[in-house]
């Protein structure tokens, strides 16, 4: 027997961990939405009626689509314009259907991204345009995967119509963000062909393992979101927010989102701050609807990158 | 950037690449750059094949291409501070009294990254060094020598290691 044969045989043992450890890994990969940002979509079971299950499928694809929105936004941001202090943000503003589709159909593009990073490019087809519309309702934009409902990350993403309630159109960039991550600009850009859209993302989006649950009801006879749930507990009041469990050690901030009359406001806060977090109008700000109820409230929890951790908040007074 | 409109041929054609190279393009990725860093550059390499698969697909040897994009995105993933990683050996149960050994993890991480794929596709996935040679564009001759050497510095780390 040679002096490595023992060797050999643990070689061979090491197989099994390393594919355990491979297959543990690809788990966040990108032919594996279901593992890289779970969904649980939770209807209100007292409002469910037939035909529900087509509204849900276009909710949860709607959270994706609000996210990517909400990252082109940020992105088409710039760093020095003064109405994006990184502490507090007005951001008074409605996503509409029209807005998103043209954000995205007409290559609205993200500022250049320093870091280094290779470039997926990819194409995917989507239903034709309405006539008369420059606009593409729904369909599926693939970055370089093969196509599937659920190809979400370096390979692809949905696309689809963000609607009901704007807590949609702000929490679900938690689904977005850990996929694509905020060092992530994703360029956009119509082609002649009305069936095609040319998308690139730099660097490579990079999956992290997430789920949360979605709670989807019915407002005002449009479905949205009303509540998302993540791995960290929280209480609402009218006023403040609670943390009350299980903030990710590697946490870097939180920022909070709240919408008070028509503005939406952005805090950011320490991830050891956060026995309560009053949803106040920022100093220097003016409150321009002091009477007004908080409507929801948003928290994502962001790492270093910025990428998002978790995520969770409620839309109040459905 | 041409966009191009996908068919229902070139996707079954992709997608029985993915189920055969594509798994092999992953573990000998792995096997170079470890876990993290591999399985991310087999990702790449594959969405990359799927937009570039008109060309891709005449090719002789679309794996073995393919390994060179997966090698662009791993140096990328390296020089951006990424992690060669690679799991804790598991241990039979009957070896199990001191607990997981951490040691074959750290002297594969040691090994040089051509000795590592040449030990650990040979002796871990059971490929021949032709095999390995194919896919990494490295003659099977060098492979065998990669092999050998590799084996004996791990012994050595591994004879060290359990000697403190």
């Amino acid at each position: 027997m040679s002096r490595t044969a023992n060797l050999e045989v643990r070689l061979a043992a090491y197989r099994s961990t390393l594919d355990s450890a491979i297959a543990e890994r690809s788990a966040t990969d990108t032919s594996k939405l279901d593992d890289i940002v779970e969904l649980d979509v939770e209807p209100m079971g007292s409002r469910r009626r037939p035909g529900r299950s087509g509204l849900l499928v276009g909710a949860a694809g709607l959270v994706i689509v609000g996210g990517l929105a909400t990252v082109l936004e940020l992105r088409d941001r710039p760093a020095d314009d003064p109405s994006s202090p990184a502490s507090s943000m007005p951001t008074p503003r409605a996503t509409n259907v029209e807005e998103t589709a043209d954000t995205v159909t007409e290559g609205t593009s993200a500022p250049a991204n320093t870091a280094p990073a290779s470039t997926i490019a990819g194409s995917g087809t989507t239903p034709r345009c309405p006539a008369d519309t420059g606009t593409v309702p729904t369909g599926t934009l693939y970055l370089g995967g093969p196509p599937s409902a659920q190809n979400l990350a370096a390979t692809g993403f949905i696309f689809s119509l963000p609607s009901g309630p704007p807590v949609v159109d702000i929490a679900l960039q938690a689904i977005a963000m850990p996929v694509l991550g905020l060092e992530c600009s994703v360029d956009a850009v119509s082609t002649l062909d009305p069936d095609v859209i040319t998308v690139n993302v730099e660097p490579p989006a990079t999956p992290r393992p997430m789920k949360l649950t979605v709670t989807v009801a019915e407002r005002d006879g449009t479905a949205g979101a009303v509540a998302i749930e993540g791995s960290t507990q929280f209480e609402t009041g009218s006023t403040d927010l609670r943390l009350t469990s299980s903030i990710p050690d590697d946490a870097a901030r939180l920022q909070v989102r709240f919408k008070k009359g028509e503005d939406v406001w952005e805090l950011t806060v320490a991830p050891t701050d956060t026995a309560s977090i009053a949803l106040e109008v920022p100093d220097g700000e003016t409150d321009r609807f002091p009477s007004d109820p908080v409507d929801w409230v948003l928290f994502t929890v962001l790492d270093e990158q910025g990428r998002v951790l978790d995520a969770g908040g409620r839309v109040t007074g459905v | 950037m041409q966009p191009r409109v996908t068919n229902s041929v070139m996707t079954e054609e992709f997608e029985a690449f993915v189920r055969v190279d594509g798994e092999r393009l992953r573990r000998v990725l792995v096997a170079r750059y470890g876990v993290d860093v591999g399985c991310d550059a087999a990702a790449a390499a594959l969405a990359w094949a799927w937009e570039h698969w008109d060309r891709l697909s005449g090719m002789a040897n679309p794996a073995g291409y393919l390994y060179r994009v997966g090698q662009t995105h791993a140096r990328r993933a390296l020089d951006r501070a990424h992690l060669v990683t690679f799991p804790v050996e598991r241990l039979a149960p009957s070896d199990d009294a001191s607990g997981p050994d951490a040691n074959l993890a750290a002297a594969l991480k040691a090994l040089p990254e051509r000795q590592r794929v040449a030990v650990l596709m040979v002796h871990a996935y059971g490929w021949t060094p032709s095999e390995v040679a194919q896919i990494t564009g490295t003659p099977a001759v060098t492979i065998r020598s990669h092999l050998r050497r590799g084996l004996r510095q791990l012994h050595s780390s591994l004879s060290k290691g359990t000697q403190r």
